[in-house]
């Protein structure tokens, strides 16, 4: 008699949502008009530079006092020979109608053809805005990539950020409203 | 210091001060400048004398793009120092970022005036300072005049740096900021305060007023041993004059 084969209760079944990680932020941004009064908007654009070194450091409890960082060394021969692997680059910034050129930019993230993980390299100040002691972060699911989206929108730095842009918004209409009034008189 | 040297533009890295309390007493001597918006890059502030329009562009933690009467490109920075840490990659990085922002903007202006200025915490002659791949600064004008060169086929732009004029004690001061770093390489005087210019501003770049100032007609900005006074600020502020564009003028 055939012995069983029971290893569906060992499998994980679970649907991981693997959707590609530009449309999972386009989606967020495209909330922030809607918060912000039309005033704060943010993009994703393909970016074709380079976003990070070779050597990532890694954050020790010596670095807490900013002297020593462990790092640790990529090991190149772990990407050579992966024929046709596609790196896709981007960087993520805010703008504002109030400044037709003025942007800033958030953070960088790269993926492969799998979409997952994916990395992102943050401004300094976001990364310590949102306690993460290094400013490489890595998801690997749509779940994780919501999560850190949210913990950098909201965090201090940003919040500052796009308040300062609001307070200019206000002047800038304030301005004109005076300026079309004295016209009008 | 800016109202005796007529400074139409100023730019601050790290300035911990109260910024409205720097523009209030600008304006009680006369001065009439107004805070240029660095939103975002908290480690820059800038002042602009009134009149003066300035577009804000890019802006990330370390730098703060301009754009001057719609025709000159005014960069600022404040790399990661490397006193502290060994930050060299990370500042490779944000070097070549800074650089192809740059060149964005030069596409998207078809302008090639471009000003970078403010604390690269590196000498004018480390690496990553001269490298094609950085800020390819190079110390004479009559080469940096190709304006780009191509190695393994890819177009590098240059700069031209004027900072290597102030190295070495044939003159005082020998640099812009003083540090004893006990380590196997040490020249003491550091020139971290730089300002690079494409080579289409040389013509305009007023030789004889780019200088370290080291007072002011009431300061003195060293202390006894001619160092940086670090009650007032560890670095020796720079200026530098660029003559404004005739088209500009007769506007």
């Amino acid at each position: 008699m055939t012995k069983k084969l029971n290893i569906s209760s060992m499998l994980d079944f679970s649907k991981i949502d693997l959707t590609e990680p530009k449309i999972v932020i386009e989606e967020m941004l495209a909330q922030l008009p809607s918060n912000s009064q039309g005033i704060i908007q943010g993009c994703v654009d393909e970016y074709k530079g380079k976003v990070t070194s070779y050597t990532i450091p890694k954050p020790s409890i010596a670095s807490a006092i900013e002297s020593i960082t462990a790092e640790e060394r990529v090991d190149i021969q772990k990407n050579l020979g992966k024929q046709g692997e596609v790196c896709k680059k981007f960087e993520c910034y805010l703008f504002t109608s109030s400044y037709k050129k003025y942007r800033y930019r958030m953070f960088f993230m790269q993926y492969g053809i799998a979409n997952y993980p994916v990395q992102f390299t943050l401004e300094e100040s976001i990364a310590k805005s949102i306690k993460y002691t290094s400013y490489i972060v890595e998801c690997n699911n749509r779940e994780e990539v919501e999560a850190l989206i949210i913990q950098i929108l909201t965090c201090k730095k940003m919040l500052g950020i796009m308040q300062e842009l609001i307070r200019i918004h206000q002047a800038t209409r304030s301005a004109k409203l005076t300026s079309s009034n004295a016209d009008s008189e | 210091m800016i109202i005796e040297n007529c400074i139409s533009v100023v730019v601050l890295a790290e300035y911990t001060a109260d910024i409205n309390g720097l523009i209030e007493m600008l304006y009680n001597r006369g001065g009439l400048m107004h805070q240029i918006p660095t939103i975002g890059c908290d480690h820059i502030h800038i002042l602009g004398k009134h009149g003066l329009h300035m577009d804000p562009q890019l802006h990330t933690d370390r730098s703060s793009i301009q754009v001057i009467n719609n025709n000159t490109i005014l960069c600022c920075v404040h790399l990661s120092s490397q006193i502290y840490s060994d930050n060299t990659d990370r500042r490779e990085i944000e070097i070549e970022q800074i650089i192809d922002d740059i060149l964005a903007i030069e596409e998207e202006l078809n302008v090639k005036n471009t000003i970078v200025v403010g604390d690269f915490n590196i000498n004018p002659y480390d690496s990553s300072c001269i490298s094609a791949r950085y800020f390819h600064g190079i110390p004479i004008y009559e080469e940096s005049k190709r304006q780009s060169r191509i190695i393994t086929g890819k177009e590098f732009h240059m700069f031209y740096n004027p900072m290597w004029n102030f190295l070495g004690d044939f003159n005082e001061p020998f640099g812009t900021y003083y540090h004893n770093s006990g380590d196997t390489i040490n020249t003491y005087w550091n020139i971290y305060d730089q300002v690079i210019i494409r080579p289409a501003l040389r013509k305009r770049f007023v030789d004889k007023n780019l200088r370290i100032i080291t007072e002011t007609t009431t300061t003195s900005l060293l202390n006894k041993r001619k160092h940086p006074n670090g009650k007032i600020s560890d670095h020796l502020p720079i200026v530098f004059e660029i003559k404004e564009d005739e088209h500009d003028q007769k506007a």
